[in-house]
Formats: structure tokens, C-alpha cells, sequence
């Protein structure tokens, strides 16, 4: 029964990863880029929610608090820098991928700074739910419930509207949006900002799971890309099924060969899945 | 010769790195032999007197000063050698501080528990992080642009969480390294992996070697078509830049006397090499020295002000960076002419073509036709499927030694699919191919047919983007060939095609027919038995069209034993070929001799489809077609 649980944790755990890479995904969706400071607006939403929390805020107004900054914060740097790169397609991919690098370092030193380095989680929905022989972790379970609505929403978006549908059409082809009147700059302003109030919601959630400090950024940043990559970047059903993945054969390696082998499992499927499925697994065709 | 005219500074395209190269473009660049001996004492010169003051400097000066210029000889050394890989071979690593830890852990082991001199251990500990490499590069270097630079930031962090598990390591609380802590021994030798790992970059951005690099940066396919063993390549350079960091960890190992996982494997040591390698001029000689030393002495400096926000401000100047000065500093001095690339690798003036035609004659004279007519491509019933879609279905296709054959069809009809096919790029679903005796292996590595004799063109041109038209013709020719043969080739080559005037142009700055030219003369120069030519003419002025058509009729000349195109410009091929084959969705419906191929009228129904009254059947029709 107990490897059920973990499974089943490992499922829970899924949803959460679906939600951390969300954003992540969608940055690339809408500009083809890989936002490297992603873990970086996770952790610091989550430590937003933690000190709202000590002022005594409760989580979930924290948690709209801290999407606004945080979609804030993403649209002044989406402006300030991301805008401003310039240069050929290959060339921009490079910049970007530097200037993200170099962001996320400014955004977890500011954070160690405000925050400390300690490693800090909110005592919050911290009841368990028992169901039957099992028993999940309230935090954990309505983490998954929001995980799912922002996801639902975020693909609502996406395929109802006409923002979001603008958005779509301006990833496949920033020409052919640009032809059809979309207006390139804004979109990818929103869909910047977007991006980091949902790595900020994911933070939010994470706080109340588990302990957080701004150091472990690079480390979500690196969760939420193997959860894309393993789906395919851009993919938004692929993420859902490398999330999952994700999720259970961490609880699982942890839970059966223990915790160095569940930290460096990510790092691990990572290499191991581009190496043979480089176009990530629901891809049809592996090429070399 | 007069000099080029000179072109634009603008940032090229190409590559993640490619663009951000500085590199000539001007007519400064025209003169020079291989490279310019003059600038090469002159350089030489100039990196004496910055190593003999930089070792005044750092060796007589206080305790702390000895201290600050061992940190700016390390990241000299780091910047270089990250260069390798990722400034000159395009493949940009966040965790080439692997190799670093390795050589600090070798070094430290090396002198804890076998008591070899510290000297000694650190080129042990360099020699074995180079020697994991050529396996670790093997595997890496598969993943392309994010997936591999995360690919190494994720071996790096695993490579770390073990050693921290273990024992031998020292587990979570590290080593202590026996010893006096001795700096100037210690500065010295890292400024010899420093002068080591110049001596690498400058051999890079001048050898043949450094160029296939570059190819393989600007464009791998390309450079796989063009006989490059790119494998080959990432690899050595991969080795190459392990090399230097592995020494230094060492040497850095015995300096600080401690050493734990968390302060040698640490990422932060990455991000700063790559600021500046970036903030100095990534893919250049001299950048990544720039940077180095202005950013480490700039950083000490920092440091020391404000000691807890030195990661903000290094990730504050990669954005500043990226943003104001993409190029790097190098780029400053670029604009009024300093620190330019060196390397045209083509002389002033080329000797005539006369002259080159008799000697290449004479070096292709042992290839010449004894067995004409012998078959040298044989496609049997070759058929291609991508997803559900059958793109070929039946083609047979055959092309024997002597022979011009073009392929002619719709768009659709699956003639480049044919090609990509017979290149090994594509593999078939069913049937056969075989070139010149061997069977075409699918998916096997491009360069092995390429050096077996088989050249291609691509449809849409895809020159070496950093590169100059020489530099692109050259790098064809060098396939197999030693270097002076391959400067005959390559001149040769550049006359036939009329690209003596702007071989020193940038490749990217080229018009349509030019490029397609520089398309056509790689494949040219690579001297191949069989040559495929994906719509060569397109795009071409009449003036060109007469260039390319005489390039064709001269190949036979030069070892090149057939051609196969695929053409749309009907009237520019009729007399040059010896057969023409037709396609139609996916199969090859007729071949013959031209005359009477275009006047079928199952040609006319395919090309014009099968309207009434296109006067289907009467003589005088296709000549002219051009879709």
C-alpha cells in the first residue's frame, strides 16, 4: 500500500510541476525563448506569500498579491531588456538565454539578500486527508486543485480567446501575426507577464509544501524545463504527461534509493531523454 | 586585383555565435599570405610584453596582489578555454566547470595520498579531466544549443552530488591539501595554462582545423555535406577545453589548501567565465583576455565594496551586456579597426586560371574516365514515407560516369526528397540506393559520402554564414587534401565562378545568384566523382545563368564525373544535358534524351496539367518552360 501512496505523491507532485512549467512554457511558446531566471520568479513568489503569511495575510490573497508583482516585475523586464535585445533569430536565442541567465542571478542575490538563505515554508493547510488506507497531504491536494484551475484557465486562454489565440498565432509565425494586425511587442508583453505570475502562483504553492530558499531557483528552473522538454518545448499536452513523469519517478527514485538520487533524478532524465527522444516524448519521429 | 568593395559592419547572421563575431568585412582584409606572417610577429610580440608585465605585476607585488592575479590568470584561462567550444565550435556549455572540480579532486587526491609534487599532480589531474571528456563530449555534444548547455549544467550539479557522498572526496566537508601555501610557483603555472590556452584559440582562428569548427558553429549540416567529420570536431574541441580548466582546478586546489564540492563544482564559477567571454567578445582571439582581466579586476574590486550583491552585479552586467554591446568589447575596437580577424586564409592574387587548370588537370589525371558509361548512381525503386505521407513512391533513377542528367517535375513531385535520399539524409522506406559501388547507408554521417565523392548543393543557400566566400570554398576544398592543394582547388574554383571580386565579402551579405554560386562552388570544390545540384539556376540573371552552364560543361575536366540537377530553367539545361528524367508525384515517369523527354505529352500534362488546347503533342512546344 505504501508504494500506492508514493505513486499516487508522485502524481500529486505532477500537478505541481505542470503548474511550475506552465509559465515556462508558455514564455517559450509566445518567443521561442527558454526563461532562465523562471525559477527565480517561482521561488521569490513563494517567499513573497511566506512573509505576506507572517504579516498575517492569508495564502490565497497573498497568492493574487503576488501574481500581480510578479506579472509586474515580468512586463518591466520583458520591456527593459528582453524587448531591447537585438540581432538575428540564432543570435537573439544566445542573448536571451544570457540575459535570462543573468537576471536570475540578480533576482536570487536580491532575494538572499531580503530573504536570507534560509529555507522557509508556510504552516498552512498542513492537516493530512485520509482516504481510506491513504493519506495526502491537504497542502498538497489543494495545491493540485489551483495547479489544475490556473492550467485549465491558462488553456482557456489560449484556444477561447482572442488575445490568446493571437498569441498562439504570433509563436507559429511572428510574420504572419504581424501581417494579420497583431501586435507583436504587446503580445509578448503579456505573455512575459503571464508567464511570471504564473511561476509566481507556482511558488505560492510550493511554499506551503515544502521548504524554499532563493538558491533552489536554478534548480525549479531546471524541474520546469525537464518537465517541457520531456513533452516537447511548447507542447502544452506533452508538459502534462512529462510533469507526471516527472513527478513519479521522483517520489519513487527518492523512495526507493533515497535522496541524492531523487535530487539528481531530474538532471538525469534530462540528459537521458534528449539524448534519445530529443524532440521530447510524444514526438513521433526521433531524429539524431 | 583591386580591393573589394567594402561592406556594411553590420552583425551577421548564422549561428547562436556566429553574429556575434567580430570579423573583418572591409578591404583591410584583402592582403595578407597565409596568414599574414607580419601580424603574426606582431602579435606574438604583443602577448610577450602583456605576459612579461602581468608577471612583473603579479609576481612583485604584495601577498594579496600575488592572489589577485592568480584569479585573473584563471579566468584568463577559463575564458579561453570556454572560448573553444562555445565561442569557436558554437556549442555553449553551463557546466564546463565539471572539468574544473575533476582537476581540483585529481590534484588534491594525487598529492594527499600518493605525495606526488603539487606540479605534477595538477597535470595528471588536467591530462585525466581531458581524457573523461572524450566520452563525456561524445555523449554531450548529441544534445544541440539550450539542451546542451542545461545538458552540462545537469552533469555538473550530478557529478557534484556525488562527490559529496563520497567518501574519498571527503564527503560533504571537503579535503585539506597538504602543503605550503606558495602563490608565485602557483602563478606561474597558471599563467602558463593561461599562454597554453591562447596559443590554442589563436591556433583555432587561423588552422584549417579552427575553420571546420566554424563550420561546424555556423551550420552542421552543411558542414557534415562538406566532408566535415563534425563528430570529430566537437569532440577534439570539447577535449580541448576541458583541458585547461581541469589544470587550473588543480592548480587552484593546491593554492587554496581546501577544497569541498559546493566551492569547486560551483556554477557561479561558469557564470562569471561566460560574462567575460561575453563582455570581452565571444568567438575571438582577443576578447576573452579583455574581458578577463578588466572583469576580474573590476569585480575584485567589487567584491570588496559590496561583498553581498557580487552575483547581482555579475548578472547586472551579463544584461548591460547582451543589451548595449552584444559583441562584446572586442566589437568597440572592431569599429575603428583594431583586433580584427587576421584570417582570410587567400592570397592577394591568384595565380590564372590557366595555370591552375593545367595543374589540376594534371593532379585529376589519374581519375580520368577509363570506364565511362560504368553506372555510378543506381536507384532502384526507392520509396520515402515522412509520418503517413508518402513523399516518394517508386523511383528509379540511374547516372552513369560522363553523363549530365536533370531531373525536371512540379514542386511536390519529391525531387529533393530524391536527393536528400541519395545524400543520406533522408532513409528510404524501400529500395535501393547505391553510389559508386557501396550502398548509401541512411542517417550514417554525411561526411563519410561527402569524402567518398558525392557533393551536393541545397535549394535554399546555406553558406557559412561568419565566413567569407574564400573561407567557404576553401573549407569544400580542404576535404582530403593537403592545404596547398586545397588553395589551388579553391582558386580555381572562386575563377570558374567569377567570385574573384567578392571572395572576401562576408557570406551573408551576398545577393541571391551569388549565394547560389558559393553554394555551387563548395560543392565544386569538394572535387567530387558525382555532384547533385538542387536548382542551382534559380534566381540567377542570364549573365550567371551562362557562368553556371560553363561550370557544368567544364567539370568533366576536374574529376567530376556526372551531374545530376534539378532544374526549373528548362531552356538553360536542354542542350547541357545527356538525359532528362521526369517526376511526378513521387515517382519518375520518364527519361530520355531531351528533345524528345520534353515533347512527351505526358511531360507537357504534368508541368502545364492536362488543360485543353496547350498544344499537347505539337513540336514546337516546351523549350521555354519555366513554371
Amino acid at each position: 500500500m505504501t508504494y500506492v501512496q508514493v505513486v499516487l505523491n508522485g502524481i500529486l507532485l505532477g500537478g505541481f510541476y505542470l503548474l511550475m512549467a506552465q509559465g515556462l512554457n508558455l514564455v517559450f511558446g509566445v518567443m521561442g525563448i527558454v526563461n532562465l531566471a523562471h525559477g527565480a520568479f517561482i521561488v521569490l513568489g513563494g517567499l513573497g506569500v511566506w512573509s505576506l503569511y507572517g504579516a498575517g495575510v492569508n495564502p490565497f490573497l497573498g497568492l493574487v498579491v503576488v501574481m500581480v508583482a510578479a506579472a509586474a516585475l515580468g512586463a518591466f523586464v520583458q520591456w527593459a531588456v528582453i524587448e531591447r535585445i537585438k540581432g538575428t533569430a540564432k543570435q537573439h536565442e544566445l542573448l536571451t538565454l544570457m540575459a535570462t541567465f543573468g537576471l536570475s542571478y540578480i533576482l536570487i542575490n536580491l532575494g538572499q539578500q531580503y530573504w536570507g538563505s534560509d529555507y522557509r515554508t508556510i504552516d498552512f493547510l498542513q492537516s493530512a486527508v485520509v482516504v481510506g488506507p491513504l493519506r495526502f497531504s491537504l497542502a498538497l491536494l489543494v495545491g493540485v486543485v489551483l495547479a489544475a484551475v490556473i492550467t485549465l484557465g491558462i488553456a482557456f486562454w489560449l484556444t477561447r480567446t482572442r488575445s490568446g489565440t493571437s498569441l498562439r498565432a504570433q509563436a507559429q509565425s511572428p510574420l504572419g501575426a504581424g501581417a494579420c494586425g497583431i501586435n507583436p511587442r504587446r503580445l509578448r508583453l503579456v505573455g512575459f507577464s503571464v508567464g511570471a505570475a504564473v511561476a509566481a502562483a507556482a511558488g505560492m504553492l510550493l511554499v506551503m509544501t515544502q521548504p524554499i530558499a532563493p538558491q533552489a531557483a536554478t534548480n525549479f528552473t531546471i524541474v520546469a524545463f525537464v518537465v517541457i522538454a520531456l513533452g516537447g518545448l511548447g507542447n502544452y499536452k506533452g508538459a502534462a504527461v512529462g510533469a507526471l513523469l516527472v513527478g513519479v519517478v521522483q517520489t519513487v527514485s527518492g523512495y526507493e534509493l533515497g535522496a541524492v538520487v531523487q535530487a539528481a533524478a531530474p538532471y538525469l532524465m534530462l540528459i537521458l531523454v534528449m539524448l534519445f527522444k530529443p524532440a521530447g516524448l510524444l514526438s513521433r519521429k526521433a531524429s539524431a | 586585383m583591386t580591393d573589394p568593395t567594402p561592406t556594411t559592419d553590420r552583425p551577421a547572421g548564422g549561428s547562436l555565435v556566429a553574429g556575434l563575431m567580430s570579423r573583418s568585412r572591409g578591404p583591410r582584409h584583402t592582403g595578407g599570405r597565409l596568414p599574414s606572417t607580419r601580424s603574426d610577429v606582431l602579435q606574438i610580440g604583443l602577448l610577450a610584453v602583456l605576459v612579461a608585465a602581468f608577471l612583473s605585476w603579479g609576481l612583485l607585488g604584495s601577498l594579496s596582489q600575488n592572489q589577485l592575479a592568480i584569479d585573473v590568470a584563471m579566468f584568463v584561462a577559463l575564458a579561453y578555454a570556454f572560448n573553444i567550444i562555445s565561442g569557436f565550435t558554437g556549442y555553449i556549455s553551463f557546466g564546463q566547470v565539471v572539468f574544473f572540480g575533476f582537476g581540483a579532486f585529481a590534484t588534491a587526491l594525487l598529492i594527499i595520498h600518493a605525495d606526488v609534487p603539487w606540479f605534477l599532480a595538477a597535470v595528471l589531474g588536467g591530462i585525466g579531466g581531458a581524457v573523461v571528456a572524450v566520452p563525456i563530449g561524445w555523449v554531450m555534444l548529441r544534445l544541440q544549443g539550450i539542451y546542451f548547455a542545461l545538458g552540462m549544467f545537469g552533469l555538473a550539479y550530478i557529478v557534484s552530488l556525488l562527490l559529496s557522498q563520497w567518501e574519498l572526496t571527503g564527503g560533504s566537508t571537503g579535503l585539506v591539501v597538504p602543503g605550503v601555501i606558495a602563490q608565485k610557483p602557483v602563478l606561474l603555472g597558471i599563467t602558463g595554462v593561461a599562454v597554453l590556452a591562447f596559443a590554442v584559440n589563436a591556433f583555432m582562428a587561423r588552422s584549417p582545423f579552427g575553420l571546420r569548427a566554424m563550420a561546424v558553429r555556423d551550420d552542421e549540416q552543411v558542414a557534415e555535406a562538406m566532408g566535415v567529420a563534425t563528430t570529430r570536431v566537437k569532440v577534439v574541441t570539447f577535449t580541448l577545453s576541458a583541458l585547461m580548466p581541469a589544470l587550473v582546478g588543480g592548480m587552484v586546489a593546491y593554492n587554496r589548501a581546501f577544497i569541498d564540492t559546493s566551492t569547486v563544482f560551483n556554477p557561479a564559477l561558469d557564470l562569471q567565465v561566460i560574462v567575460l567571454v561575453l563582455a570581452g567578445g565571444i568567438g575571438t582571439l582577443w576578447g576573452p583576455l579583455i574581458g578577463a582581466v578588466v572583469l576580474t579586476i573590476v569585480s575584485d574590486q567589487l567584491a570588496s565594496s559590496f561583498p553581498d550583491y557580487q552575483l547581482a552585479l555579475f548578472g547586472l552586467l551579463i544584461v548591460l551586456v547582451t543589451v548595449f554591446l552584444p559583441g562584446g568589447i572586442v566589437s568597440l575596437a572592431n569599429k575603428v579597426g583594431w583586433l580584427r580577424r587576421e584570417i582570410v586564409r587567400g592570397t592577394t592574387d591568384l595565380p590564372t586560371e590557366a595555370e591552375l587548370e593545367k595543374r589540376l588537370t594534371a593532379a585529376h589525371a589519374h581519375r580520368s574516365p577509363a570506364d565511362t558509361d560504368a553506372e555510378l548512381l543506381v536507384c532502384r525503386d526507392v520509396g520515402v514515407t515522412f509520418g503517413g505521407v508518402q513523399a516518394l513512391r517508386e523511383v528509379d533513377f540511374t547516372v552513369r560516369r560522363g553523363q549530365t542528367v536533370f531531373i525536371i517535375g512540379a514542386n511536390g513531385a519529391g525531387k529533393t526528397t530524391l536527393f536528400n535520399a541519395i545524400a543520406g539524409v533522408v532513409t528510404p522506406s524501400k529500395g535501393s540506393i547505391v553510389f559508386d559501388g557501396q550502398p548509401v547507408v541512411g542517417g550514417a554521417p554525411a561526411h563519410r559520402l561527402a569524402r567518398r565523392g558525392l557533393a551536393r548543393t541545397f535549394q535554399i543557400p546555406r553558406p557559412f554564414a561568419s565566413m567569407t566566400v574564400w573561407e567557404n570554398v576553401y573549407l569544400a576544398a580542404l576535404g582530403g587534401r593537403h592545404r596547398g592543394q586545397a588553395q589551388e582547388q579553391a582558386a580555381w574554383v572562386v575563377q570558374v565562378l567569377g567570385l574573384e571580386e567578392i571572395r572576401f565579402h562576408a557570406s551573408d551579405t551576398l545577393a541571391v545568384g551569388h549565394r547560389r554560386m558559393v553554394e555551387l562552388g563548395r560543392a565544386l570544390a569538394l572535387g567530387p566523382s558525382l555532384i547533385l545540384l538542387d536548382e542551382v539556376m534559380a534566381g540567377m540573371s542570364d549573365e550567371e545563368l551562362e557562368v553556371v552552364r560553363d561550370a557544368i560543361r567544364r567539370m568533366p575536366a576536374f574529376g567530376v564525373d556526372a551531374v545530376a540537377g534539378i532544374e526549373h530553367v528548362i531552356k538553360a539545361i536542354v542542350d547541357l544535358a545527356d538525359e532528362i528524367v521526369v517526376m511526378d508525384r513521387g515517382a519518375t515517369i520518364l527519361t530520355g534524351a531531351p528533345t524528345e523527354v520534353l515533347r512527351h505529352p505526358e511531360v507537357i500534362r504534368a508541368y502545364l496539367g492536362s488543360g485543353v488546347g496547350l498544344g499537347v503533342g505539337s513540336a514546337d512546344v516546351p523549350e521555354d518552360v519555366t513554371p
